[in-house]
């Protein structure tokens, strides 16, 4: 199967609040967000490639720069061969009758003064096809009826249709200039579960039926599995994972596929599953993590030499660097708060207090319990003293001296798993970098290894 | 259509016998018949048709369905804070022996945030944008317990702790657009936890959110439920959810519970046509290679209902009896209920 | 296919221009009372100044002391005369009717003018962007940041006797082809129209751009960009159509805005210069015959306010209907 469409280091940054007096004035900075970053893909002939992770992930922005919808910052794209991101306007508009988007929102998607028949007919005016508006009118009435409508509403307004109806609407007008291939993002995420069904569904036959090559954007992994034969996975505008559909499902190498694939609630009260619980929020990729992207909310992130606790406290003692490192711990608040129950507060009890809060996670009501090994709860708490005294960079600095994942240092580049079609970014499974800390940590790397291959 | 044994004469039953089946007497909360309208210019939308089902303590009841099948405005009803022009017109909702809907509004409101609480889909919304999140988690602290404003903000930390919002002593004086959805939908957790409420009742609580969150929140709302044994109802419209926190479940179709009772039996062994419809088309992650059956058709009008069963025109199985007699729930099973006229139809 | 696309084809015609008189009513029914009584308010003094000579028998200039009667100088209201006479034994009720003419084409057609440059230029800036979008609201901003009529009387003096006409000979033209305004193209009214209008674009312009912001956001815009249609093409065919609901709003307080304005230039002596009557004008004349002539002053002072109210009325109720947060569609196009 040759390539359809390929995504060659194609990166997106968007500036945050950019106008000119802005960048006049030094003590304002341009914030970049770095929606999408040096990400390659391809989609081939016939394929339907599908493209999942969380919001903020970059993967609308990835497939709207991949059309020039938007402008890509860096990269390339090829269709076929040509190279879409050197594309005249001219040549650009040929382009846009070879790839279509169907886009998420019916209920946005379609311009609510426009009938239907102008919304079928516009496209195929902008591109030629058919000889008069008779004949356009003709052929917008035969694929509204191919998408599961009739003629009597063709010269119907959209809000006089539901949302499944409206989204196929907006799937007959990517149809009208017969595309090669379609893009749909998050195409039924707007609907209700039944309709979702009808719908993709309907994408199902419409792509066997005119051999539509299809980039299928979603969040949701359940709908991904049952259309996408290849999926790749998006954490924070980088490419984590990509495999085709079942290897990803069975056989998940990077630790945040494997996080979201038992994140997803399953319609199946009799499965209890081993939930892979992922600390803290989405960062926003504004300021993105160094290193890899998801290390600070990584379950197996590879600790630093010569640890022999825990994962678990391995991480607690990461996510207490983070935190401080953010200036989020402060020694005073803690103290006050203590006052308020007892008289005098020494500082032995703050850093006990911060302890508990922080590393210990007493009263939390979803949290394990967990020990550091007692080097590091040394260290720890002599840091956190260290706080209390008012240096807060020497509590910072210390932490960072003595706990510092390889998982920040450097990026992890793809890495192949059998067949070459599998491929993830994770640094667990790149031989180089697993031999280095192997020979730094001893077992633990190891061990990450083995449960990623396990599953 | 199968050879039902059914007798129809079963079958044709009201929504009060419905109640006096499913329904016990003593149970945390009671719903029974409950009815609930919109009125507007020439129309009547009956939202909810004459709901009925218990919760029991420490429980965890789903309500689930699509979009506009009255599940929402059946939370609102049960505090009688569906939003004008809607009124709860009938029904009774016994909470712990007594009647909500005839108590005055002061005592709904001594009710409200106190032993009963809600969480909302949107906590953008739900949060005052110019209040910090200290203040306003510990609201019902102030109204419900008289705390004072420093008592009421120290609660708020632990409160917020315990639900896990990292370094609370910082973050209590943040207000919430410095939160992420996540964190937001964990400080409306807080609040609805301050005085601590024997039920929460969290409508579409992750709807908003992404599906690691959503992890997060549901697992909470569980180790929350097991250590205060807090009953809890989840209107969702996601039966991933359903499945995986609660106990039990009802399934609403067009201002009815169609199918109610124990999760694990519903799942394996549904009843009603519009059960087995909804299960079918919600693609399994877990499985391979799967064709969705959809379900035709689209819900009916709830200001103009077809005559007989609701789910009639969209239903694989519908006869003509099921055009004409319009079915309630009955036993199915032990502790499982179904509103089709037919025993098996399929 | 076994459709009849020509039959369609014309009830489409048909249809669209019923769907939307039937939108029209629909907006009237749903505004409330208030508005309902402005709209027919605004619509009562439209259709008088439209039939002025059918509803007074006098001429506006007709000095009523000479060709009738000497007695009837600065003489309260009879049934004859129901609003009384001027200084010049003009009718005073005549000179309202035909006032309302000038008051109403003034308001209209400076409007007209704001709305003309407001809108191309908030357009253009909104959807554009960058340092053309820069430039253009600056200019605007300027012009904002004058107090208006001080901005209106420096125009208006510096124009002098000339009429803008002389400077653009092409709206002249166009002038003198509409009705009743036809015949004031050697007027000052023409300049005042054009100040008016002018001072008022900014307002028209930051609404324009703010909508066209919001809607070349929206999706639909997105997937006109996807169908590979022109950027001129989607601002006017796409943006535009859904921007104009605000517009609409803003554009019916600025009526009432600019009635108001064209009387105070009036009172002032820089505005409408005679023979055309105005409210203003009226106003200004009478002034010092209040006490004892209040007829003179009275009853123009009353229909501006009533119109102003009423066209605020409307504008308010417009808005309330057109809101954006809480409407879901604008209608048919």
């Amino acid at each position: 199967m040759s390539s359809l469409l390929t995504i060659d280091g194609l990166t997106k940054h968007f500036s945050e609040k950019d106008s000119l007096i802005r960048r006049l004035r030094p003590d304002q900075e341009v914030r970049t967000v770095r929606a999408v970053d040096d990400v390659s893909l391809d989609v081939k002939e016939g394929e339907t490639l599908g493209l999942v992770g969380e919001s903020g992930c970059g993967k609308s922005t990835l497939a709207r720069a991949a059309v020039r919808l938007i402008e890509p910052t860096d990269g390339s794209v090829y269709f076929d061969g040509d190279e879409v991101t050197g594309f005249s306007r001219s040549e650009l508009r040929e382009f846009r009758s070879e790839v279509q988007v169907v886009f998420q929102d019916p209920f946005a998607s379609l311009n609510p003064r426009y009938t239907v028949a102008k919304t079928l007919m516009e496209p195929m005016r902008v591109h030629n096809i058919g000889a008069n508006d008779t004949e356009r009118r003709e052929r917008a009435a035969s694929l509204l009826e191919r998408c599961g409508l009739g003629a009597e509403h063709l010269d119907r307004h959209p809000h006089e249709f539901s949302g499944g109806q409206r989204q196929r609407i907006a799937i007959a007008r990517a149809l009208s200039v017969e595309p090669s291939m379609l893009i749909a993002d998050e195409p039924v995420s707007a609907l209700d579960v039944s309709v979702q069904a009808r719908i993709l569904n309907l994408l199902d036959e419409l792509r066997e039926e005119m051999g539509l090559s299809m980039l299928f954007i979603s969040h949701d992994m359940s709908i991904v599995r049952r259309v996408c034969d290849r999926v790749a996975v998006m954490y924070l505008g980088k490419i984590a994972e990509v495999a085709p559909t079942d290897r990803l499902f069975t056989d998940p190498q990077h630790p945040y596929t494997q996080a979201l694939l038992s994140a997803i609630p399953v319609p199946d009260p009799t499965v209890e599953r081993d939930r892979v619980h992922l600390e803290g929020d989405v960062p926003t990729p504004i300021d993105p993590p160094s290193g890899c992207r998801f290390h600070p909310r990584c379950p197996k992130v590879i600790p630093t030499e010569g640890w022999d606790g825990s994962q678990a406290a391995w991480q607690r003692v990461l996510a207490l660097k983070r935190r401080l490192a953010a200036d989020e711990l402060d020694a005073e608040t803690t103290r006050e708060h203590l006052e308020d129950e007892r008289k005098s507060v020494s500082d032995d009890a703050v850093v006990q207090e911060l302890y508990d809060e922080h590393v210990a996670r007493k009263g939390v009501a979803d949290a394990e319990t967990v020990s550091l090994p007692p080097d590091a709860n040394d260290t720890v708490k002599s840091a956190l003293q260290r706080l209390v005294a008012g240096d807060r960079d020497g509590a910072v600095a210390m932490l960072e001296r003595s706990y510092t994942t390889p998982c920040a240092r450097e990026e992890p580049s793809l890495t192949t798993h059998g067949a070459g079609t599998h491929q993830s970014a994770c640094h667990l499974h790149d031989p180089s970098f697993v031999t280095q800390s192997k020979s730094q940590n001893g077992e633990l790397a190891v061990d990450g290894i083995a449960s990623g291959d396990a599953r | 259509m199968s050879d039902a044994q059914t007798t129809l004469s079963d079958a044709d039953i009201d929504a009060e016998t419905e109640a006096a089946q499913v329904c016990s007497d003593d149970s945390l909360l009671s719903v029974r018949n409950l009815q609930t309208r919109f009125q507007t210019a020439g129309e009547t939308v009956q939202a909810v048709d004459g709901v009925s089902f218990d919760i029991a303590e420490g429980e965890i009841l789903g309500i689930v369905g699509e979009s506009g099948c009255g599940k929402s405005v059946t939370s609102l009803s049960l505090m009688d804070i569906v939003p004008e022009p809607g009124e709860v017109h009938g029904g009774t909702v016994r909470f712990d022996g007594e009647d909500i809907l005839t108590k005055s509004p002061e005592e709904k409101r001594q009710l409200r945030g106190n032993r009963v609480s809600m969480v909302f889909q949107e906590p953008a919304k739900a949060l005052n944008p110019v209040f910090d999140i200290g203040w306003q988690v510990g609201e019902p602290l102030r109204v419900h317990e008289n705390l004072t404003k420093s008592a009421s903000r120290a609660k708020a930390v632990e409160l917020m702790r315990r639900v896990g919002i990292p370094s609370p002593e910082e973050r209590v004086d943040d207000y919430p657009h410095e939160f992420s959805g996540g964190m937001r939908q964990r400080a409306m957790l807080a609040m609805a936890l301050a005085c601590t409420p024997d039920l929460l009742i969290a409508d579409e609580p992750t709807t908003a959110l992404d599906v690691t969150i959503e992890a997060q929140i549901l697992d909470l709302i569980q180790e929350l439920n097991v250590q205060t044994s807090m009953s809890v109802l989840i209107v969702t419209h996601d039966l991933g959810v359903v499945a995986e926190v609660c106990d039990r479940v009802a399934v609403m179709y067009a201002g009815r519970v169609v199918e109610y009772g124990d999760v694990e039996d519903i799942f394996a062994n549904p009843q009603h046509p519009y059960t087995k419809g909804l299960i079918d088309c919600v693609p399994d992650p877990t499985a391979d290679e799967q064709s969705l059956e959809a379900i035709s058709g689209t819900v009916p009008n709830l200001a103009d209902t077809p005559e007989g069963c609701n789910f009639a025109p969209r239903c694989p199985h519908a006869t003509d009896e099921c055009r004409q007699i319009d079915p309630r729930m009955r036993a199915v099973g032990d502790d499982h209920y179904s509103a089709c006229l037919w025993e098996d139809p399929s | 296919m076994a459709i009849d696309t020509k039959h369609s084809e014309n009830r489409s015609v048909v249809d669209q221009v019923g769907s939307r008189v039937r939108w029209l009513v629909a907006v009237y029914r749903r505004l409330d009372l208030s508005a309902q009584v402005s709209f027919w308010i605004v619509a009562a003094i439209s259709v008088a100044a439209a039939a002025a000579p059918l509803i007074t028998p006098y001429a506006p200039g007709e000095q009523l002391a000479i060709t009738a009667d000497p007695a009837l100088k600065l003489h309260p209201p009879t049934p004859a005369n129901p609003m009384g006479t001027d200084l010049y034994g003009r009718d005073v009720f005549t000179r309202l009717v035909y006032g309302a003419r000038s008051s109403l084409a003034v308001g209209l057609l400076a409007v007209g003018i704001a709305a003309t440059i407001g809108i191309t230029a908030g357009s253009i800036a909104g959807y554009v962007g960058g340092w053309v979008d820069e430039s253009i609201m600056r200019v605007m901003d300027i012009l904002i940041s004058f107090p208006a009529l001080v901005l209106a009387i420096t125009l208006v003096g510096a124009l002098g006797s000339e009429t803008v006409i002389t400077i653009l000979p092409v709206l002249g033209e166009l002038l003198a082809s509409l009705p009743v305004v036809g015949s004031w193209t050697s007027n000052n009214i023409i300049n005042v129209i054009f100040v008016i209008g002018l001072v008022y674009s900014p307002q028209i312009a930051r609404v324009t751009r703010g909508e066209v912001l919001r809607t070349s956001e929206e999706e639909f815009v997105e997937a006109a960009e996807n169908t590979g249609l022109s950027r001129v093409r989607i601002l006017v065919q796409h943006i535009l159509p859904n921007s104009m609901a605000p517009v609409l709003v803003q554009s019916t307080f600025l009526v009432a805005t600019a009635i108001l304005f064209e009387a105070s230039l009036s009172y002032l002596g820089l505005g409408v210069q005679p023979p055309i009557p105005t409210w203003g004008v009226m106003i200004s004349n009478g002034q010092g015959y209040l006490p004892d002539s209040w007829w003179w002053t009275t009853f123009p002072g009353l229909a501006i306010m009533v119109t102003v109210l009423a066209l605020n009325l409307l504008g308010d109720g417009l808005r309330d209907e057109f809101d954006p947060r809480s409407a879901t569609d604008g209608g048919p196009n």
